[in-house]
């Protein structure tokens, strides 16, 4: 019999054991921000992932927002704990604190603003230069739905993600076109098994974990 | 397993193993038949092990399962339910501590072996790595750790019950006491009989201990004789044999427990061989080997039918000065009382050091350690108590009752050896259960007579389960937490606990799921304590429904600054929850967390709706680094909101000015310039950020000072103490900043008491050189400050007024613009007198100085401490001001102007009083002053007073004319009269010895009064007419009393006092008269009552005086019969005659004719010759031949001091006049008399002085 003390799992990317014990899932919890000049839609974009939902007038943010979503890839739930920064020049300074530490990062600009994809650039360049080395960077062309009007050509943006190792796709927040896809692709890009991704804490806890799993199984046969 | 299966009872009644043969023989049981079922006989092979039975959360739960250990079958013995067996309660463990578990394998064992083979109840047990019980029929039954049944062991030798029982250390040997006396050895493995001991022990009495020591092959034995022997094994050639010593004869008093230390060979002590043993009356420390040697002995009182108690244990003992040591602690206990001793070695010598006592409710039977920590006690109504050592606090405590408790009074009493035992021992036997409880690590094992129980101390751990298991999660985190913190600094063990909490909430998870509120406060506070915050955020919190309770206790723990953060998730969560419930206390939240885990967004803008000004100060300044929004924000709603903004924003700048930030801490040093900058910058812009088109200049600064004048001037006094206001730059800063407030606060759109607060502000800038003197702007101030009048200004803003313009002069700011007499004159126009003052200093102008000071309300008290000050000063003038101003200084205080005028111008007192004379009111006042400082006026000024006195004040005057004496009797008499001031004329006629006047006076004025008034004073006058006696001749003294008695009797209003007043005029007047009086004018009620009293005393004189009378007569009877004895006595007293002649006419005496003896020198003349001698001394007299007269002779004519004629020797006095003739028989006189000469012829030369000396006085002796 399976031991029935034992449910749930740990902190962050720990194993959970389902009643019937058969079927196990892992637990993955990510840290994701989004970066971008600003009003070039992150928060849409994250409305939309997260609620489905879009306004025509979106309130401009203020510091920075906060707002989870979990996604099921094959066997994993992933959990992504989103930061949306205030795109505003006087909020930049606080950047640093949530791209810190963060596994992953979208970086949003406007197809129809030359600026704004300049300055996803710059983003593109602190991020390389500040945050974690292993962060997966994604770089979103939104407002794709305006394609017709669009300043930054589809192949540029294209040439400049792949020249950077970045996911590259062009969203609309309004249509929901590729919004979920490009954080889809975040979720399966990032490590998932091994704890390089996590901090060494957590990681640590989980091999704990397995080896009392492995001695209760024992004790029961 | 199969190994370990114990043979059956039968294979052992059949086997050759032990000496059950007799058993089987004698048993009526048909053994073959015996059925498992049947009987109740568990299946010995599968039951627990002892020792999972002891380390099992409970017994008979599932939680064995959960543990891999494999259940036992159900059996289907009853077993003996937890709630339904004991009952547990106590103090602080909550039933928690103490485990109870009953030893179901060995005690079906005991049941059936009493009922199938007739052993007997249990009488004994021991317990080690094996337990061996041992029965009342002889038997012994060994168990081993599983509680299987090894083997069984029959006594042959009709020894009676087993007493006593005990395993050695290694476990190999048993030794076995019988109730007669018998000591046997069996090897444990086997259950063969090694050694039959049946002369170990006094003969004819019973083992009562036995007990290995830490020798291997050395054992104690004691007998209920009181003697304790020791059992030496030996094995000579293979031969076993035992030496047996006596180490203590009972016959001087009996050992009733004894207890071997058992020690581990790593301690100092483990050379030696150590017991505890306890008679009666005394308990010892011995040392038996090397040598036998008593280390302690102490006396042990207590209750007779109470038998001493004994436990070592080895305890980590930690001394005051932090030294540790592992010391084997022995307790000892009787009664109620238990001692608890520490023994160790000390400079090569064992020492006993006493270190605690504990007195118990109940008396006890037994005392065990469990563990180094409790002691586990057994009071007499068989409740074991758990007792913490160290606090000696009970923990628990657990009703033993069902066990039933196994006693050794049997063995105490020697009943199977015919009882020959002390009375005492028997008596204290009664409450004997030695050898039926027993510990073992921290357990300890009871004794029934027909099963055996187990009492285990939980562990930390053990008891959380135990509490999990019963849901009691509020207890069981307590405890958790308790036992957390008690880890302290120790990192491994805190390590341990954490993760036994942490188990703890998994176990908690598991079993709250479908109520995930359950005790959810507990929890949230241990994960708080241990630092598990992502349990808390994420499993415990996904779970919740709802999850307002969560929320309560997270904003809980913030409040009391247990958690700056919490997941963004929580933070969202909160910030809805209390946006709903109470945004003020949400703001309170927001400024306790960390703003890192905050969703910025969320909370920026809902402070923005709910105008949670702090909590957006907070969250701009550290999370945006942004000082100036802040300000351009809220400064423009300060007009709107309530003043809680306001002063927050004053609070904001101010400490952002002063390198603070808001609401606590320090902003970081690489930002503080540039906030102090910023704010000022924004402070001082010209226009604000949304600049409308009729804004007035400096909006900000404006709508700050609109709020609060003082206040923001204040903020800006302040921060101009920072450094950045220093220095040539700073001092600039300052100037702009004050024009700029010059700029904006004009008359047109503020008040005078605003402008008013700027000017005092910039004077204080100016006088502490602060900011550059500008003439203008000096000017400007000067205006404000010489203000004649300013309409609504309150003292306050007055006083402010004059100390700024103090600060500038003192400071010489004004020399520039303005002369000090110029100043001088806008000071007296303005009211300044402050500063007028300052100035007449500055001058020298004292003339006028004490004017400013009378003319300032606030300062009068200064005054006066200014003139004391200069009073020595001629060139101050102090008196000629006082002369000028007296009036006024007399208005303000009185007494402090007269005090200064007596003290230091005493000599002008006259002066004065002349510049008063028109102004009778001063006048009255000062005099009265003068007067109570005891300053001896003139008559006139006396007069002057009485005169003012009595026209002002008239009430005073009767305390002025008794208490003062200057004043002249006359003149002060006619002005009261004048005045009708009846009481003090009064006073002053008896003054003046008048009186009839007073008593006059005083009648008239007792007519017109009426009430409590005319009572007392009716009193006054009693009192008058009482003093008027010592002067006044009796008959007018009776006249008054008659005149005031005849005043108050008829009157009603004064019934009260008449009985005393009687009373006291009785003692001056003749009291028939009164009689008389009081029955004359009593006109209405003749009430006797009244003068009953009167006549009660007049009777009771009478009857004084009667007594009195005849006392003096029985007196002076007295006395005359005292004389006339005295007398009489005198003249009984025997005479001695020492001369044979006459001293006068030198004939014999003795011749027929009456002789009168001298007395005193002896001689005797005869009584003819007395009265010629006398004759002749009296003719010589009379003829006045002085000259021939003698002194002498002159004396005895005198009669006052006659001598002998013969020797000159002084006689009696009034010898003359009294003499007393006696008519005695003359024979017996002359007989006597020669009787006496003959013997005073004798002694004459021995002792004549002595003699005489003993002369009697004279006496005439007359022959008949």
């Amino acid at each position: 019999m399976a031991t029935t003390a034992r449910s749930g799992g740990n902190a962050s990317g720990s194993t959970a054991q389902r009643p019937n014990g058969t079927q196990q899932n892992k637990n993955c919890q990510f840290k994701l921000v989004l970066l971008g000049e600003s009003a070039v839609g992150k928060s849409s974009l994250v409305l939309r992932f997260v609620k489905g939902q879009f306004h025509e007038y979106q309130e401009s943010t203020i510091g920075a927002a906060f707002l989870t979503q979990t996604i099921c890839i094959e066997d994993t739930v992933v959990k992504f704990e989103i930061w949306d920064t205030a795109g505003q020049e006087r909020y930049h300074s606080l950047a640093p604190m949530y791209y810190r530490g963060a596994q992953a990062a979208i970086v949003v600009y406007d197809i129809q603003n030359q600026d704004s994809f300049q300055r996803a650039k710059t983003w593109v360049k602190e991020l390389h230069k500040q945050a974690s080395p292993n962060i997966v960077i994604a770089l979103a062309g939104n407002k794709a739905d305006l394609s017709n009007i669009r300043v930054v050509e589809y192949e540029e943006a294209k040439q400049y993600a792949e020249e950077n190792g970045l996911l590259f796709m062009e969203t609309s927040a309004k249509t929901g076109m590729n919004v979920n896809d490009i954080f889809l692709a975040i979720a399966k890009k990032l490590p998932k098994n091994d704890g390089a991704h996590n901090q060494g804490a957590p990681a640590g806890r989980r091999l704990n974990d397995n080896e009392n799993n492995r001695q209760t199984n024992n004790c029961c046969k | 397993m199969n190994e370990l299966k114990a043979p059956s009872l039968q294979s052992l009644l059949e086997s050759d193993r032990g000496s059950s043969d007799s058993l089987l023989a004698e048993s009526l049981l048909d053994v073959d038949d015996l059925d498992d079922v049947e009987y109740s006989i568990p299946p010995s092979g599968e039951l627990p092990t002892l020792e999972s039975a002891l380390s099992e959360f409970e017994a008979d739960s599932d939680i064995g399962s959960e543990l891999g250990v494999p259940a036992p079958a159900p059996t289907p013995t009853p077993s003996l339910a937890e709630e339904g067996g004991v009952r547990n309660g106590g103090a602080g463990g909550g039933g928690s501590i103490m485990r109870y578990a009953m030893m179901h394998g060995v005690s079906a064992q005991i049941a059936s072996a009493a009922d199938r083979v007739n052993a007997g109840f249990a009488t004994a047990c021991a317990v080690s790595t094996l337990i061996g019980i041992g029965t009342s029929h002889g038997h012994i039954l060994n168990f081993d750790i599983t509680q299987t049944l090894r083997w069984a062991h029959q006594d042959k030798h009709g020894q009676g019950a087993v007493s006593a029982l005990s395993y050695n250390p290694d476990c190999t040997r048993l030794l076995a006491g019988y109730a007669r006396g018998l000591v046997v050895m069996i090897d444990t493995q086997s259950g063969d009989v090694l050694r039959n001991l049946f002369d170990a022990i006094t003969p004819n009495t019973g083992v009562l201990h036995l007990k290995w020591t830490s020798r291997p092959a050395l054992a104690l034995c004691s007998d209920s004789g009181g003697s304790v022997w020791s059992l030496s094994f030996t094995r000579k050639l293979g031969i076993r044999g035992c030496s047996s010593r006596c180490l203590f004869s009972g016959a001087r008093g009996e050992v009733c427990t004894m207890e071997p230390l058992l020690i581990d060979s790593s301690h100092d002590l483990d050379q030696y061989c150590i017991i505890a043993l306890a008679t009666l009356s005394k308990y010892f420390i011995v040392t038996i080997r090397p040598r036998l040697k008593v280390i302690k002995y102490h006396a042990l009182q207590g209750p007779a039918d109470c038998l001493p108690v004994l436990a070592w244990q080895m305890v980590l003992i930690q001394a005051a000065d932090t030294t540790r040591s592992f010391d084997p602690v022995l307790v000892v206990g009787r009664g109620n009382q238990l001692f608890f001793h520490q023994l160790f070695m000390a400079n090569g010598r064992i020492s006993l050091l006493y270190l605690r006592h504990v007195q118990m409710q109940t008396n006890l039977l037994s005392v065990h350690w469990l563990g180094p920590k409790c002691v586990a006690c057994m009071d007499i109504s068989e409740i074991l108590h758990l007792i913490d050592v160290r606090s000696s606090k009970e923990l628990e405590c657990i009703d033993m009752a069902n066990a039933g408790l196994v006693y050794g009074s049997a063995q105490f009493k020697g009943l199977a050896t015919g009882g020959n035992v002390s009375p005492a021992l028997a008596l204290a036997g009664t409450h004997a259960c030695y050898n039926s409880l027993m510990s073992r690590g921290t357990q300890l094992y009871i004794l029934g007579a027909r099963s055996l129980h187990m009492i285990a101390v939980r562990t930390w751990t053990e008891r959380i389960s135990y509490l999990v298991k019963n849901q009691r999660w509020q207890e069981a985190c307590d405890l958790a937490l308790d036992g957390y913190r008690a880890t302290a600094e120790r990192p491994r063990r805190k390590a341990q606990a954490k993760e036994r909490i942490i188990m703890l909430f998994k176990e908690y998870l598991a079993a709250s799921a479908r109520a995930p509120d359950y005790c959810l406060g507990p929890i949230v506070k241990c994960l708080i304590t241990i630092g598990e915050l992502e349990l808390l955020w994420t499993q415990l919190w996904e779970r919740l429904q709802n999850k307002s309770l969560y929320l309560q206790h997270i904003t809980e723990h913030i409040e009391n600054d247990n958690i700056h953060r919490v997941s963004p998730t929580i933070s969202q969560a909160l910030v809805d929850h209390w946006l709903e419930i109470s945004p003020t206390k949400l703001e309170e939240i927001i400024l306790k967390l960390d703003w890192t885990c905050l969703d910025l967004n969320q909370v920026l803008k809902a402070a923005k709706r709910y105008k949670l000004y702090r909590a957006q100060i907070y969250l701009n300044t550290h999370a945006l680094n942004d000082y100036s929004s802040p300000l351009t924000e809220l400064i423009p709603l300060v007009a709107q909101e309530p003043s809680g903004l306001g002063n927050a924003l004053l609070v904001y700048i101010s400490s952002c000015l002063a390198g603070r930030s808001y609401p606590s801490g320090e902003i970081p040093n690489d930002l503080v310039q540039n906030v102090k900058h910023e704010v000022l910058r924004c402070l001082t812009s010209l226009h604000s950020n949304t600049s409308v088109p009729n804004e007035l200049p400096y909006p900000y600064l404006r709508a700050l000072l609109k709020f609060d004048t003082r206040e923001t001037l204040n903020v800006i006094s302040l921060a101009f103490q920072e450094k950045e206001f220093n220095g040539e730059l700073g001092f600039s800063h300052r100037k702009r900043i004050i024009n700029i407030l010059l700029e904006i606060m004009t008359p047109e759109n503020t008040t005078w008491a605003e402008i008013g607060c700027l000017l005092n502000f910039i004077a204080q800038q100016i006088s502490q050189q602060c900011l550059k003197p500008d003439t203008q702007l000096l000017e400007k101030v000067l205006n404000h400050l010489a203000k004649e009048k300013i309409t609504n200004e309150t003292t306050r803003q007055h006083s402010e007024r004059e100390s700024a313009w103090h600060e500038l002069l003192i400071n010489n700011c004004l020399d520039e613009i303005s002369t000090d007499e110029e100043q001088l004159r806008l000071a007296k126009r303005a009211h300044c007198y402050y500063v007028e003052e300052y100035l007449l200093e500055k001058l020298q102008r004292y003339d006028d100085i004490v004017e400013c000071y009378l003319n300032n309300d606030q300062r009068h008290d200064t005054m006066f401490s200014y003139m004391e000050r200069h009073v020595q000063q001629p060139e101050r003038k102090i008196y000629e001001q006082i002369e000028k101003h007296f009036k006024r200084m007399l208005e303000i205080n009185a007494k402090e102007t007269t005090r200064l005028v007596d003290f230091h111008f005493s000599a002008k007192i006259n002066k004065l009083l002349e510049v008063l004379q028109e102004d009778e009111q001063s006048l009255l006042t000062f005099l009265e002053h003068l007067h109570r400082r005891r300053f001896v006026l003139t008559a006139t000024q006396s007069a002057q007073l009485l005169a003012l006195l009595c026209k002002f004040k008239p009430e005073e005057v009767d305390e002025f004319v008794r208490q003062c004496d200057e004043y002249r009797v006359e003149e002060a008499l006619s002005l009261v009269l004048a005045y009708k001031l009846n009481k003090s004329a009064i006073y002053l006629y008896e003054k003046q010895a008048n009186y009839h006047n007073a008593f006059e006076l005083s009648v008239e004025l007792l007519a017109t009064l009426h009430g409590e008034a005319a009572a007392t004073f009716a009193q006054e006058i009693s009192d008058l007419c009482v003093r008027a006696t010592n002067v006044l001749p009796k008959a007018d003294c009776e006249k008054f009393w008659f005149t005031l008695l005849q005043q108050i009797l008829p009157r009603d209003d004064l019934k009260s006092s008449t009985k005393h007043m009687l009373h006291l005029s009785s003692q001056y007047v003749d009291l028939p008269k009164l009689v008389q009086l009081v029955m004359n004018t009593r006109n209405v009620s003749g009430n006797f009552g009244d003068i009953k009293d009167l006549l009660m005393s007049m009777l009771s004189q009478s009857r004084l005086e009667t007594d009195t009378m005849e006392k003096t007569l029985q007196v002076k009877c007295q006395d005359l019969a005292n004389a006339f004895a005295r007398k009489r006595s005198e003249a009984k007293r025997g005479l001695l005659v020492s001369a044979m002649r006459c001293a006068i006419c030198q004939q014999r005496l003795y011749n027929q004719s009456d002789i009168l003896v001298l007395g005193g020198c002896g001689h005797a003349v005869h009584d003819k010759c007395a009265t010629t001698y006398n004759e002749t001394v009296q003719s010589r007299l009379n003829n006045g031949d002085i000259s021939q007269t003698t002194q002498a002779e002159k004396d005895a004519y005198n009669g006052i001091h006659v001598a002998c004629p013969h020797c000159s020797a002084e006689m009696r006095n009034n010898f003359y006049n009294n003499i007393i003739k006696l008519s005695e028989p003359k024979r017996t006189v002359s007989a006597l008399c020669e009787a006496a000469f003959n013997i005073q012829q004798e002694q004459q030369n021995v002792n004549q002085m002595g003699v005489l000396k003993l002369k009697a006085p004279p006496r005439k002796f007359t022959c008949n």
